[in-house]
């Protein structure tokens, strides 16, 4: 591992596209999470929740795979677009009130339970559409270092967002700011995140003029030979 | 089109491939209940308190009971939903050491993820023994409930093979198939997931999230599955640096 770390530092393309990614799993996981405490089961059914929560993790995976088959050049910007959807959506939530009492209405709490769901599939789509382009994001040998790193730094995160909701909280801001922030960060990067296509724009011009250079180089060899033959002929 | 993943897993695989595809997907799938089960485990029961002074009980909140330093004593109301926090009597001390192997065994995971990496021709040997181990900590809840520690340990086995196969399965697949078929078979691993998802909240309701037959039945299912893996052929693992999906 610390071999494909330092090869990391080196590839600094790679480095960028694994540090953008493992931040956008990590804000995955904080959104979920934020949610999940913050708003707990909303109904106050776990069944339901986890239910739904479930039926959009198949979905966004017939989704994804739609999006894959169609938008499959410019994933990078659908990666991006969705982020930016994700940073207005948890900014919704803070319309959202600290506590759901019994006498909230209804029809805001069925609101509230399908921003959530939105969240959960944006989140979940993300998640997908990198896991199955990972490859293609890391090369083959770094898959390994986002897949430990995104998991790592989650866990870890995960155990402060308790904390981070009680700072927020006393500081009378909404803790779904720090979700907010960690999509609008995410979403920033994802601009700059390098897919093989932008390399290939260099490696093939440089392909295409070697192999031009060389085609040209090899009808250069192929008259003087033809010369050298007429003369001998002569 | 949006079963696009579905034809290019069916035709682009072999036998062989499409059996372990399906086997490392329903490995992968096994792990969700651990995860999004925590929410039925632990869900807080209905308590009711006692004050030393009356011997009458009223409605009091886990919450409350644990933060104030009182002589009142709590106990389950037998009308709460079932979780294993209520079936155990597993309440504020107990219940938070037990989240804490689980998130502990979770870290101690995912730093072995990255400092104790798999050979690459060792990972679906890897994935069995983490399969086992998946195993027998499912079945060690059930069967040494009685002791707490055994409970943390288990909670803890649980989260530490849970984070390497949940890192490791896709690792597998990524690094055996490339173009389309990997793609697919990403997409079958991820919906593998959900579909466990959906199978463990909808067996929990049917069954009252009766704990012992949820793990009984999620250990034998790991178990059959870490079997069978033994038998499963492992594509070659492409070196290409470059592949591209």
């Amino acid at each position: 591992m610390g071999s494909l770390l330092l090869d990391v530092i080196k590839e600094k393309n790679i480095g960028f596209n694994i540090l953008a990614y493992v931040l956008a799993w990590t804000t995955f996981a904080i959104t979920y999470n934020l949610v999940n405490l913050k708003l707990g089961a909303i109904g106050g059914n776990v069944y339901l929740t986890l239910l739904t929560f479930s039926i959009l993790e198949v979905s966004a995976t017939f989704i994804g795979s739609t999006i894959v088959t169609n938008y499959k050049e410019n994933l990078r910007e659908v990666i991006r677009y969705i982020m930016i959807f994700e940073t207005l959506l948890t900014a919704a939530f803070y319309f959202a009130p600290f506590e759901i009492s019994d006498d909230f209405p209804k029809w805001k709490t069925w609101i509230l339970f399908f921003l959530m769901a939105l969240v959960k599939l944006g989140s979940d789509l993300v998640n997908n559409l990198i896991s199955v382009f990972a490859q293609k994001i890391f090369k083959i040998r770094y898959v390994k270092l986002y897949l430990a790193f995104s998991r790592l730094s989650s866990r870890l995160i995960l155990f402060k967002v308790p904390v981070i909701i009680i700072y927020f909280e006393k500081h009378g801001l909404h803790p779904f700011l720090f979700g907010t922030m960690c999509w609008m960060v995410c979403s920033l990067l994802a601009m700059d995140v390098k897919m093989p296509e932008d390399e290939d724009v260099v490696h093939s011009e440089a392909l295409e003029k070697r192999r031009k250079s060389s085609k040209d180089l090899g009808v250069l060899v192929e008259g003087m030979k033809m010369e050298f033959d007429n003369k001998k002929r002569q | 089109m949006v079963f696009s993943f579905f034809s290019d897993f069916y035709y682009y695989s072999t036998f062989p491939e499409k059996k372990f595809i399906i086997t490392v997907s329903l490995m992968y799938g096994l792990i969700a209940p651990s995860l999004i089960g925590f929410a039925v485990w632990f869900k807080a029961p209905q308590c009711l308190c006692q004050s030393p002074d009356s011997e009458e009980y009223f409605r009091c909140f886990e919450k409350d009971f644990c933060n104030k330093n009182t002589d009142m004593t709590i106990k389950i109301d037998e009308i709460s939903s079932p979780s294993i926090s209520a079936t155990l009597g597993l309440l504020c001390g107990m219940k938070n050491s037990l989240l804490q192997s689980y998130f502990l065994g979770g870290i101690l995971g995912c730093l072995a993820n990255i400092f104790l990496p798999i050979p690459a021709h060792k990972r679906k040997l890897a994935l069995v023994f983490f399969g086992l181990i998946q195993a027998f900590a499912n079945f060690s809840v059930v069967f040494t409930y009685e002791s707490t520690r055994s409970l943390q340990l288990s909670f803890a086995a649980i989260a530490f093979s849970l984070m390497i196969l949940h890192a490791n399965c896709p690792l597998i697949i990524n690094e055996a198939f490339v173009g389309d078929l990997a793609k697919a078979a990403t997409s079958v691993l991820l919906m593998g997931w959900g579909v466990m998802g959906l199978i463990y909240v909808i067996f929990a309701y049917f069954n009252d999230a009766d704990f012992f037959r949820c793990f009984t039945f999620i250990g034998f299912i790991n178990l059959a599955n870490s079997l069978h893996l033994i038998f499963q052929n492992e594509p070659d693992v492409i070196e290409q640096l470059a592949a591209k999906v």
